[in-house]
């Protein structure tokens, strides 16, 4: 008995969506879009929050020493930096290597520095990197306090307004992400809503014949799920498309900085979702849509 | 078969439908609810389908009290009940088989049984041959006849009938009433809501006449008196 009506709801759901092909066309064109603008701001989201994340790990603290620190000091200085809760990772840099680093960078003016070698006027330095990029202030403050340290650097005017704009960045992606969410949720529900309108009298007639609520809410379920499935499925394939030629091109182009979240994983997760919310949007906007013409 | 008690129902703007109506119908009875417009025929039967909930009162259908059914146990009531309307009610996407085979359907019949009835019970009401025609394709006549094999097709112990007649012209009255009357010989009670008194003065059966809400009368081989 359930086995049959199972089946009876798939032959139902198949043959009201043939005879009513364009509004089941046209309810899939609808899903088909919101689904893509939502996969697509999602994307948009997603490498903006990857953006962000790539900009702030090039931020770090510079500890500079006093000229006058004992190895055992450097030492001691280590360990207190690396105690600080915020840090995520050390590195000494001596002032031979500042001085080399800097040559390199002078490049042809660097015969200036000639010489120097024998009284380098450079501190030794930590290079501090922080856990979290907001956190490089409160790094700088506990390192300025530190016997044996002379000065503290982070581009405080620089990394603030970074962390400004990447703050902000965040924040209008995760909008834009609830917004064409529910915008996909209201359009969605809205189109489906709209196909099992005209079908209020036959669901009347039904419960008249004797029949069982879920025995009508069973096909219009499935349309449902169809409909969403296949919208959904539609605005995935259209989006990998897009994005997968789009990250191909960047990725000749090689702007080393500005690489685009390409992993299968995080895509997968992605188009995963929006068949997910397909299958769900199209069930649930069936079940409420006939939930109201029930009560016969 | 069916016992009202005292039933009285009052619409929320004020109508007063039915008042206190008390009405026993026999199994295998064929009973004709007569009285102008607006009397409460309707009403009555929608009280008996459970479309609505008597305001006072209880109906009895085999000795169950309908008022106290759960959603699944009015299901398996109505599939008792046949019902045709005067307006057909049939489904416009359907064929005529799969609107008839979908009162079938809902019992849970299997496929093999249903593939056999169907044909059986149009060619019962003439229309075998319109078999795989759609509701538009066919005739006001053919269409009520289509809705009397649904009713039918489960073989109800009760078939109730509101104005059936009201939109056929004479002679697919008279064919209706003919089938109606076979079903009924067949030992399914009748109930018919109508307004066509030559029908009701013919056939010499019982008649319950409804007036302003009232039981005004009822008898067993009554004729259609309103007016006078």
């Amino acid at each position: 008995m359930e086995l049959r009506m199972l089946w009876r709801w798939w032959r139902e759901a198949f043959v009201s969506l043939f005879r009513n092909g364009w509004l089941a066309a046209s309810a899939t064109g609808m899903v088909l879009v919101s689904l893509f603008l939502l996969g697509f701001v999602t994307l948009l989201a997603l490498n903006a929050a990857h953006f962000s994340r790539m900009v702030e790990r090039e931020i770090e603290v510079s500890v500079f020493l006093s000229k006058e620190v004992t190895p055992d000091l450097v030492r001691k200085i280590r360990r207190e930096l690396e105690g600080i809760e915020a840090v995520a990772q050390v590195t000494f840099v001596p002032k031979e290597k500042a001085l080399e680093k800097l040559k390199k960078n002078l490049g042809e003016k660097s015969r200036l520095l000639t010489g120097l070698e024998d009284d380098n006027p450079l501190p030794d330095a930590f290079r501090v990197k922080p856990k979290q990029a907001s956190e490089v202030s409160f790094i700088a403050e506990q390192a300025a306090a530190l016997p044996g340290v002379e000065k503290v650097r982070y581009g405080e005017d620089v990394v603030e307004k970074l962390l400004k704009i990447t703050d902000w960045l965040r924040i209008a992606a995760v909008a834009l992400v609830v917004l064409f969410g529910l915008a996909a949720v209201f359009l969605t529900m809205t189109t489906i809503r709209f196909s099992i309108l005209n079908r209020e009298e036959e669901i009347g007639i039904m419960k008249l014949l004797g029949a069982t609520n879920w025995f009508v809410r069973g096909p219009f379920i499935l349309q449902g799920i169809i409909i969403g499935f296949s919208g959904a499925a539609l605005a995935a394939g259209f989006l990998y498309w897009g994005y997968s030629s789009l990250v191909q091109r960047v990725q000749e182009a090689a702007f080393i900085f500005l690489q685009p979240v390409a992993g299968s994983g995080v895509l997968l997760m992605v188009f995963g979702s929006l068949l997910a919310c397909g299958v769900l949007l199209g069930a649930l906007a069936s079940a409420l849509s006939v939930h109201r013409f029930l009560t016969v | 078969m069916v016992r009202l008690y005292n039933v009285t129902k009052v619409y929320p703007n004020g109508v007063k439908a039915l008042v206190d109506v008390t009405l026993t119908v026999d199994p295998g009875e064929f009973v004709f609810v007569v009285g102008p417009s607006g009397a409460g025929k309707t009403t009555l039967i929608r009280l008996i389908s459970r479309e609505e909930f008597p305001t006072r009162g209880q109906i009895i259908f085999n000795g169950k009290n309908i008022g106290r059914f759960k959603s699944r146990e009015v299901a398996l009531f109505r599939r008792q009940v046949g019902m045709v309307f005067q307006d057909y009610r049939l489904l416009p996407g359907k064929t005529v088989f799969e609107n008839v085979a979908l009162a079938m359907e809902i019992t849970g019949k299997p496929w093999r049984e249903i593939k056999k009835r169907v044909p059986e019970v149009l060619s019962q009401v003439g229309l075998l041959s319109k078999i795989r025609c759609f509701p538009y394709q066919l005739s006001g006549g053919e269409q009520q006849r289509v809705s009397l094999a649904r009713a039918l097709v489960n073989r109800p112990s009760l078939l109730m009938a509101d104005e059936p007649t009201g939109n056929l012209d004479a002679e697919n009255a008279r064919e209706l009433i003919r089938l109606l009357l076979e079903i009924n010989r067949e030992g399914t009670t009748v109930l018919m809501a109508t307004h066509a008194l030559d029908i009701v003065n013919v056939l010499q059966k019982r008649v319950v006449t409804l007036r302003e809400g009232c039981l005004a009368e009822s008898e067993t081989q009554g004729s259609y008196r309103y007016g006078t």
